[in-house]
Parts: structure tokens; C-alpha cells; sequence
């Protein structure tokens, strides 16, 4: 449901930019990483209201209980109570009062903070983030594609983010950002980044056997500097060869499963291989070449082999002609 | 003015000396009793063994999350340790816990009752925890679970692992849980004594009663939840997997339909102990009493209306956010009353430290905290943040563990004499509730600290940076381990070792305190006269005995 009310409400939260802090190696604090982005200010200052609050009650609590113990404690001989009271009206009157009204402004606060870390402003940079188990990929207007997050600092960059396979969450704790990523559709978030430096990309919703390994480098740079980073990551070969094509990609997106030296991990090792006859789950055998590769990588459940289970994600619409090649090259070169 | 000891001991069982107990002998005996405290006993131990099986899991968690890149075991095995952790936990002990033990022994004694409204539906529920306990221990030695307990899809679709036998068990226990409600507000309805009107009863009762309505509603959306993953999972419905055109986000907004009632059908029974805790050890009437009540109620149904703030960032509108934040916030208010009026009652009381009221303290202290640290969580925008870190884990394991745990440990510390018949060593109690009490805060507290600097959840390896947190945090749950093994050892060893406990050892005011210690099979051979409720005034502490003995005017017409 998509009440005009709310862009409305949204462009009334939208603050003016943020200037960039004026020490770039600023440590965080106890509590947080650095405000590395507009939102971070935001949320941090909610945090922080809601925290004195919660300290000072919490602190009052315990003292007043500390206090009653020892002071009311247990007397040998009579004690009838009757001259304590049972109920007030006023005091209960008071300490619900008194809440619901802090609360308030923690419940507006929260609610503008999200606004403003929900809604990106229109005409943002557009960078497609497609998650899948266990890593991430980012694919910039230029066609560029990246295991790594690059921005330009102090602009606007909007996140149209999709899964190949189960739920994920895209989190960078710097920015304070995070959205989770639904298969079958597409989720947005955005960000302005206001310092320049690396920071860490989490995956923060359980997505099965690596999610604590899901992680991202994001780099925020300057916009010359930015410029160039993602001109050479459209070309990211250049004159490599197919056979060092396909071990970068090897690297990137299927080590997680498969080995080069034998070793069995989630999926067979691709030691040794190619021209070899391969046995399958379901009972067929068929010899390990070109069209076998190209086949198990962009649709892996038609043929599984055996004692191995049906867990790899097909990578269709992810590689293209060149890349598959690369791989075959490369695994042709593991020995046969 | 004579004073008179009324000795209710001799007139509620004619001096017979067998109890509920030894009354009849032999396994099936208790297989097949309809005998509401023998079913609450059986539900004691075994809620206690599932704490110890789900403590086993923490720890191996917690021992493995010592080294950055995971001490123990490899990643497919840790999931399955947090997954196993979270589910024998929630399952079989915090949800049943409670009322299973507590509830079900305690609330016909406390209504001056023979038994609960439905004694063999009773015996049913229990037969269930029991099945369900035996498909959970399948699923250990099948393919394990390593879904987290929340079975999120479609990771739960596409996992090899034993979901439909964990789905199953929980079903089982749903249903558990559901006939324990009913019967519960059937009893309290029905079989409350002349003079017993609903603000005249313990606050206990008040408070299995409002558990026992969200039992009753909540847990079949979950029941059909699960069976739909489970038809999902071997048919390929279609319902949660996108694959086929399903919706993930709509399983979790009917998983948290149930699942945030669900923390209410935790959390009070756990304020209904410390109700009867803070007014028996300020030897007063809870302050506040109406609003007390009125709040489990406020708190039960209000608990329905909040699902949605466990899905800030799952994508749903942002219109269902704000609505749900919104009545996130009103949770707070009823909370906040009862914590301020529990406290209250220690003003001008006679505060007794006995072991009970050391857990119950404790239990203020870090409910405070747990509910405090709601509020960051209820705030959408620092939820963006915070969701899915430790900072959540520590939320919810101050409310789960430091309040309703300890609130269970505290509840069984102060019936454990009526129970058995036997006072455990005061010193070792004490000694168990400091334990626990420092272990559990330096387990979790350091938890907050990971998840607001950026240490996700459910993770099997992490960054360097985040190395002494978790070790403190390690250390701490080994120190809170050894507390709830001395908290269960004061009580199991009580049971050889431990001195014939008195009619009333705390001074009580509640009827179950004038039965028998163990109470008779039937409970009472008179039911004794209702008194007003928190009414402290006619008992008087015995030095000779241990005894608190009720004292009444030689001249009024009693029941003695």
C-alpha cells in the first residue's frame, strides 16, 4: 500500500546535507563505528536520547530497590504494615505519565530517522546489488561488475537490491544502513556517504552455512578517483587470458564450494576432472567437457553428482559467453 | 483477646501422613496420573532437562565463538548449535516452563481446588511435551537443524537438514500449550472458591490467566504455520518459495504473529511468580493491585498487535512499520506499571531476603534492562541499525534469561518446600542466584556494546576487532552455566539431604500454604476459609518451628 502521505512526510524529513567531520581518521565511539554517512547522525542522536533515558531509570530502579531492602528490611517482633499504603492514583497517574511522554520522542524521532534512511531521494546513483549464498555483487550504471562496494563520497547513491536464492541483508554498520534482500523481488535503500575511507559490508540475515563469511570491502572515494576505479572494473579482464579469467572468477564466486586440490568441500573438486567420466545422482554417467561445464553452471540441478547434494545456485544471467569459457578454460587446466 | 494457633495441617488431612507423592507407587502411577501436581512435578523435570540440553548448545555456541574464526567446530555444524539452542529453548522450556511446572501445581492449591478443570486433558498436555521432546531429540540424531528457530524461508525450503521433524515437534508442543491454556482459564473461571472474586485472587493467577488466553489464541496461527512449510517442504506448495511465486515475507508475518504473543506467553507467568514473590518477602500487599492485574491483561491483548516490529527491514511498507512502532510503544506503559508498583510494595514492608527474593531482585533489575532496551528496538529508526546484531541477542536473552528464568528459578526456590516437603541449604541457594546473576550480565551485557559497533548475529566467525567482547562474554557464560547447575543442584540435592520444610516457611498469605507440606492427594480435606488476598496481618513467625502459624481471635468463627 503506497499512501501519497508518506513521500510527502518524507520530503518534510529530508535534512539539508550533512558537512563531512573534520578529522577523516575519526575513530567511533564506545557505542558506534564512525558517521560515515548523512544517517548516521540521525540514528546515532535517537540512540543516544533513548540511552540517558534508559541509563537514568534504570540507574533510579536499582537505587530505590537497593535502598528499600536494607532500609525496610525484616524486624523480629510485631510489624502489621498497617500504615503503609496500598495503591495512588497520583503516583500511578505520575510514572505512566511521565514515560508516555518520553516515549513519544522516542517513537517520532525513530520515525523520521527511518523516513529519511528509507526513502531515496530521487535521481540517485544506481547501483545493482545482487546477493546470493555466500557473496555479493555489484553492478555499476557503466556495466561494471565487482565483489567490491565502491562510492562517491557526499552523493547520493540508491541500492536496487535482489537475491539469487534465499533471504539476505546488506548492512553496513558505518552508514547505518541495512535493508534486507527478498528473493522474488527487488528492495531499495540509499545512501550519502560523507567520509572517505574502507569500511565493512555485512551479511546480517542467517542465510545458511557461510553467512558469517558474506562479507564486502565498501571504499567511498572521491569522485575523480571513483570515476576511474569504475571505468577499469567495466573491462575487469583487460588482456587476461581465458584461463586466468576463469581463475579470477574461480576466486570470487566458487572457492566457497569447490576446491582445485581434491579436497571434497560442499560441491566435488574440480581437480582432475575434465575428460573424465563423471557418475550421477541419478544413475547416468556422462564425460566432463565443454557442455557439461557450461551446463552445470547455469542450470547445476539437472545433473548432481552423486553423494554430492543439490545446493549450487545456477549462475544464469551472471556470467556471460567469455567468463563461462574462462572457467572451462580453467578447469581444463586443473589436469586431467 | 486470646490468641489461638488454628493448626489447618491437622483439619486439611485428619493427620493421614501419605501424601500426593507416595500416595500411589509405580511408573505408570505417575504415567497415568490426572494428579495436577504429580503432572507439574513430571513438567518440572522435564522443563529442567531441557534447560540443560539448550544450555549445553549456549555453551558449545559460546565456547566455539572464543576465536574470530570459530574455535570448535566448522561453520554447518555452529548454525546447527545456534539453531538447536534457540529451538530446545523456546520450545521446550521458556514457552512450557512456567506454566507446566508452576501453574499447573500451584493454581488449584492457590483456588482452594481439587484439581485443574480438565485433569485428563492435563495429563495430555503432558504426554505431548513428552512427544514433542522426543521428535526434537530425532531431529539431533537425524539431520540436525541449522535454520535458526525462527525457519525462516526459503532457506527452511532449501536446507537438508530435519525441518519437518523439528515443525512436527513444535506442532506437538503447540498443541501442549493450547489444551494447558484452556484448561487454566476454564479452572480459574469456574473454580474459584465463595468469596474468591477476580480481585480478590493472587496476582499469580492473574497472571497464568492471561497467559493462558494467548495460549489459547496464538498458538494455532503457528500450528498452521509450520504445517504449511512442512506441505511446502514436501510438495512444493508455493506459498513462502518465490520460486514458485511465494511470498518469504509473508511467512515471517505469520511466524511473528504468534511469535511475539509468544514472548508474552513467556514473560507472564514470570511476572505472575514475582508478584506473589514481592509480596510475600515485603510481607504486604502488592501496590498497585488493580493495575497489576489489569496490566497482564493490557499486556496479553495488546501483545497481538505487534508482530511487525521483528520486520522493520524486511521490506514491508513502511506504512505497516509505523503503525506497528506505534503500538510497540503502548507495550511499554503496562510494563513500566507493574516494575514501578513491585517495587513500591518494598515501601514501609518487612523485606525478607530469602533466596526467592534474591532471584525476584534480580529479575527487576534486568527486566528493567530487557524492556529499556526494547524501546531502542520499538524506534524504527535505531532498529535499522540494530536489528539482526547482538544488540537483539541481548535484548532478548535480559528478558528470556535474566527475568523469566530467573523469575522460574526464584518460583521454584519458594514452592520447592511445598512441592517436596524439604527446605534446601540457604546458602547454596544464594550461592547459585549470585552466580547466575553475575554470569548472566557479564555474558550478555558486552552483547549490546558488539551489536551497536557492528557485529551481526547468528554469525560462526567474525572480525578481529570484536575478539574481546566475545571473550568476556564466553567467560561469562561459563560462570552463569556453573549458577544454574547450583541453582538445580540446591534444589535436587534438598531432596535427600535437605530438612522436613514446615507448613508455611516464607510467611505466605496464599492457600496453598495452608495444605499439607507436600500437599495430601486431594489437597484439602476442608478447604479453608478465603481470606483477603495479601492479608499478612494474622501470621506470626514461629522460632521453635520455622513455621509463619495464622493466628485468629479465639473469638471469631473459624474454619479450624
Amino acid at each position: 500500500m503506497n499512501l501519497p502521505i508518506l513521500p510527502t512526510l518524507a520530503r518534510l524529513v529530508q535534512d539539508a546535507q550533512v558537512a563531512i567531520p573534520s578529522d577523516p581518521t575519526a575513530e567511533g565511539t564506545y557505542w558506534f563505528p564512525v558517521q560515515a554517512s548523512t544517517l548516521a547522525e540521525k540514528s546515532d542522536w535517537t540512540f543516544y536520547y533513548i540511552y540517558w533515558i534508559s541509563a537514568f531509570f534504570t540507574a533510579v530502579i536499582v537505587a530505590a530497590m537497593v535502598f528499600m531492602a536494607i532500609r525496610y528490611r525484616y524486624r523480629k517482633g510485631e510489624w502489621d504494615g498497617a500504615d503503609s499504603p496500598g495503591h495512588s492514583l497520583a503516583l500511578e497517574l505520575t510514572w505512566s505519565g511521565i514515560p508516555f511522554l518520553l516515549t513519544i520522542a522516542m517513537w517520532y524521532s525513530g520515525f523520521k530517522t527511518y523516513m529519511y534512511g528509507d526513502t531515496p531521494p530521487p535521481n540517485g546513483y544506481e547501483i545493482q546489488v545482487k546477493a546470493r549464498q555466500w557473496s555479493w555483487e555489484f553492478i555499476y550504471p557503466n556495466g561494471a561488475k565487482s565483489d567490491e562496494l565502491h562510492l562517491p563520497v557526499n552523493e547520493n547513491v540508491t541500492f536496487v537490491m535482489s537475491s539469487a536464492d534465499v533471504l539476505h541483508s546488506f548492512w553496513i554498520p558505518a552508514f547505518r544502513v541495512k535493508k534486507d534482500i527478498v528473493p522474488g523481488r527487488y528492495t531499495k535503500t540509499w545512501v550519502n556517504a560523507i567520509m572517505e575511507g574502507q569500511y565493512t559490508m555485512f551479511c546480517t540475515e542467517y542465510c545458511g552455512k557461510d553467512h558469517s563469511q558474506m562479507n564486502a570491502q565498501v571504499f567511498v572515494q572521491d569522485r575523480a578517483s571513483f570515476d576511474e576505479w569504475v571505468g577499469l572494473a567495466a573491462d575487469p579482464y583487460g588482456e587476461m587470458l581465458p584461463v586466468e579469467i576463469g581463475e579470477k572468477i574461480y576466486n570470487q564466486q566458487c572457492i566457497a564450494c569447490h576446491t582445485t586440490d581434491g579436497t571434497v568441500r560442499i560441491g566435488p573438486s574440480w581437480q582432475g576432472i575434465w575428460g573424465k567420466e563423471s557418475n550421477f545422482e541419478d544413475g547416468t554417467k556422462l564425460l566432463v567437457d565443454e557442455n557439461y561445464i557450461k551446463e552445470s553452471i547455469l542450470d547445476p540441478g539437472a545433473k548432481v553428482v552423486a553423494g554430492f547434494p543439490n545446493a549450487m545456485t545456477t549462475y544464469r544471467g551472471v556470467f556471460n559467453d567469455s567468463e563461462i569459457d574462462g572457467l572451462i578454460a580453467y578447469i581444463k587446466s586443473l589436469g586431467n | 483477646m486470646e490468641t489461638q494457633v488454628t493448626d489447618t495441617n491437622e483439619s486439611s488431612y485428619g493427620g493421614d501422613t501419605t501424601n500426593y507423592l507416595n500416595a500411589t507407587k509405580g511408573i505408570w502411577s505417575w504415567m497415568y496420573t490426572v494428579d495436577h501436581k504429580r503432572i507439574g512435578v513430571m513438567y518440572t523435570f522435564g522443563t529442567i532437562g531441557a534447560l540443560m540440553l539448550g544450555g549445553l548448545f549456549a555453551l558449545l555456541v559460546r565456547l566455539h565463538l572464543w576465536s574470530p574464526d570459530g574455535l570448535l567446530v566448522d561453520n554447518a555444524t555452529y548454525n546447527q548449535f545456534f539453531t538447536l539452542h534457540g529451538a530446545v529453548m523456546v520450545f521446550l522450556f521458556v514457552i512450557p516452563g512456567i506454566p507446566g511446572a508452576l501453574g499447573n501445581f500451584v493454581l488449584p492449591l492457590m483456588l482452594g481446588a481439587k484439581d485443574v478443570a480438565f485433569p485428563r486433558i492435563n495429563l495430555f498436555s503432558f504426554w505431548l511435551w513428552t512427544l514433542g521432546a522426543i521428535f526434537f531429540v530425532t531431529v539431533l540424531v537425524t539431520g540436525g537443524l541449522d535454520t535458526g528457530w525462527t525457519f525462516y524461508t526459503p532457506y527452511s525450503i532449501q536446507t537438508q537438514s530435519s525441518v519437518i521433524w523439528a515443525v512436527s515437534g513444535a506442532f506437538l508442543l503447540g498443541f501442549s500449550s493450547i489444551f494447558t491454556g484452556l484448561n487454566f482459564i476454564v479452572t480459574v473461571h469456574r473454580m474459584r472458591p465463595k468469596g474468591m472474586g477476580w480481585f480478590n485472587m493472587p496476582l499469580f493467577i492473574w497472571g497464568i490467566y492471561s497467559t493462558a488466553v494467548i495460549q489459547v489464541l496464538a498458538t494455532p496461527v503457528l500450528g498452521i504455520t509450520l504445517l504449511l512449510l512442512a506441505v511446502e517442504r514436501s510438495a512444493g506448495l508455493g506459498i513462502f518459495n518465490p520460486a514458485f511465486g511465494g511470498d518469504p515475507v509473508l511467512f515471517q508475518h505469520f511466524f511473528w504473529f504468534y511469535s511475539h504473543p509468544a514472548v508474552y506467553i513467556m514473560i507472564l507467568p514470570a511476572m505472575a511468580i514475582i508478584s506473589e514473590l514481592m509480596a510475600t518477602f515485603s510481607r504486604k500487599r502488592v501496590f498497585g493491585y488493580t493495575l497489576v492485574a489489569y496490566s497482564s491483561i493490557s499486556i496479553a491483548i495488546f501483545g497481538f498487535l505487534v508482530w511487525g516490529h521483528h520486520m522493520f527491514t524486511s521490506g514491508q511498507s513502511a506504512w505497516a512499520s509505523f503503525v506497528f512502532s506505534t503500538l510497540t510503544f503502548s507495550i511499554a506503559i503496562p510494563s513500566a506499571i507493574k516494575v514501578f508498583n513491585w517495587l513500591s510494595t518494598m515501601y514501609k514492608g518487612s523485606v525478607r531476603l530469602d533466596t526467592p527474593m534474591w532471584y525476584a531482585l534480580a529479575f527487576l533489575w534486568m527486566f528493567t534492562i530487557g524492556g529499556l532496551t526494547g524501546m531502542f528496538l520499538g524506534s524504527m529508526g535505531t532498529d535499522v541499525h540494530l536489528h539482526d546484531t547482538y544488540f537483539i541477542v541481548s535484548h532478548f536473552h535480559y528478558v528470556m534469561v535474566g527475568s523469566i528464568m530467573f523469575a522460574f528459578f526464584g518460583g521454584l526456590h519458594y514452592w520447592w518446600p511445598k512441592m517436596f516437603g524439604k527446605m534446601y541449604s540457604e546458602a547454596m541457594g544464594k550461592l547459585g542466584a549470585v552466580l547466575m546473576f553475575i554470569g548472566f550480565n557479564v555474558t550478555f551485557f558486552p552483547q549490546f556494546v558488539m551489536g551497536a559497533r557492528g557485529m551481526p548475529r547468528r554469525y560462526a566467525t567474525y572480525l578481529p576487532e570484536f575478539e574481546s567482547l566475545h571473550q568476556v562474554s564466553t567467560v561469562g557464560a561459563f560462570i552463569l552455566g556453573l549458577g544454574v547447575a547450583v541453582g538445580i543442584w540446591t534444589l535436587f540435592s534438598s531432596l535427600v539431604f535437605g530438612k522436613k520444610a514446615p507448613q508455611n516457611p516464607w510467611g505466605a498469605a496464599s492457600m496453598e500454604w495452608e495444605t499439607a507440606t507436600p500437599p495430601i492427594e486431594h489437597n484439602f480435606h476442608e478447604i479453608p476459609s478465603v481470606k483477603p488476598v495479601y492479608d499478612f496481618s494474622t501470621l506470626v513467625f514461629n522460632e521453635a518451628t520455622g513455621n509463619w502459624d495464622r493466628i485468629a481471635d479465639a473469638s471469631e468463627e473459624n474454619n479450624g
